[in-house]
């Protein structure tokens, strides 16, 4: 089934929920090491990679986004579970996608107000949305690292709720998102 | 041929006729290259500035009375990469949208061994400091010794990009850029 029902969902959001938890996992990781690592000849690179596979996420993110409107997802398993923990699952929930969208998009905006341009894999350039500007650059990049630590949060609040479902509550929450 | 340039000491000026003037030159631009090198990463690389206008003039007699002004135009700039291409012309360095000209204005002129000492004031990012040139001339082999209507110039000098306001990304690349221009300079009739 390739669509959410009322009762569970659907094979799409599935393989967003994973497939992006997992590669911004890993871009995460990926962000944090080019931040620190000494700059050279071999690793310059890195940074366009980021670029790239943070700008593929953000496509990636829209998608899903798209979708989760054309295919709503089932509705929240009420059962046991105290309103504010409602309130914060739903506020946790729409932070997670905010922040997914905007934190590769200031990421874009930062790297574009460097004035150093983005090349997908050799092939072409990828858009510049912001004019040169360190001023803008140094804000811009201290957003997008801002926001993947609130991002980091989010995750941890949405981990520990689906965990709290599944093994105190032991609902079919997280079950229902696995295959 | 640029292979076999030979230099043209400025002492032979003597064999040029005693009514000589200052002579006016222009640059030949699609024979001319305005070089630099930098080192990332302990590496050394290549760039240059695509395009420029400027005037020179040469007097052989009185060397004193020799003058060269050029306006580089920054958005020109150009290495082997984008990624460093685009990083020298970013804000960070030579911000060539706020500062898309760099200007040399010469000062003075003096003999040097086989060539010359030019020193003038370089702008760079509204920044203007002092620099000196060796300057060479060299004529074309098998061309006269006396021959001043188709010269060769050659222009070397090194400056601290940091000294300019230009000094962004001090932890990739040094902060000392040297400059190597070779440029044709033919005589205005």
């Amino acid at each position: 089934m390739l669509r959410n029902t009322q009762e569970t969902y659907g094979l799409i959001a599935k393989l967003f929920h994973w497939v992006l938890a997992l590669y911004l996992a890993a871009l995460f990781g990926f962000g944090k090491y080019i931040a620190s690592m000494k700059v050279g000849i071999e690793n310059l690179h890195y940074f366009n990679l980021h670029k790239v596979f943070g700008l593929i996420a953000l496509t990636l993110i829209v998608l899903r986004l798209a979708w989760r409107l054309y295919s709503p997802p089932p509705p929240t398993l009420a059962g046991g579970v105290k309103r504010w923990e409602l309130h914060l699952a739903r506020f946790t929930h729409g932070m997670l996608y905010v922040l997914m969208f905007a934190m590769p998009l200031a990421g874009w905006i930062a790297s574009s107000a460097t004035g150093i341009r983005i090349s997908f894999f050799d092939l072409f350039f990828l858009p510049m949305i912001a004019p040169p500007s360190e001023r803008m650059e140094d804000l811009f990049f201290d957003i997008h690292r801002l926001f993947g630590y609130l991002l980091l949060l989010f995750v941890a609040l949405h981990v520990a709720g689906a965990l709290k479902r599944h093994l105190v509550l032991r609902d079919k929450t997280l079950r229902r998102m696995w295959f | 041929m640029r292979k076999f340039l030979l230099a043209v000491s400025l002492l032979l000026a003597v064999a040029v006729p005693a009514t000589a003037e200052p002579i006016k030159y222009a640059f030949d631009y699609d024979d001319s290259n305005i070089g630099f090198f930098y080192v990332f990463d302990g590496q050394e690389f290549e760039g240059s500035f695509k395009k420029f206008t400027g005037d020179v003039v040469l007097d052989f007699q009185k060397p004193s009375n020799s003058s060269v002004n050029v306006i580089i135009d920054s958005t020109s700039a150009q290495t082997s990469v984008f990624l460093a291409t685009d990083a020298l012309k970013s804000p960070k360095v030579l911000a060539v949208r706020q500062y898309p000209e760099m200007r040399f204005v010469s000062r003075s002129a003096r003999r040097e061994g086989n060539g010359a000492i030019v020193t003038g004031d370089l702008t760079v990012r509204d920044v203007t400091r002092p620099v000196q040139l060796d300057v060479t001339v060299f004529r074309d082999q098998g061309t006269e010794p006396t021959e001043r209507d188709n010269l060769i110039l050659r222009v070397k000098t090194s400056i601290n990009r940091s000294n300019y306001h230009a000094g962004g990304y001090p932890e990739m690349v040094d902060d000392e850029i040297k400059i190597d221009i070779r440029a044709r300079i033919n005589r205005i009739k």
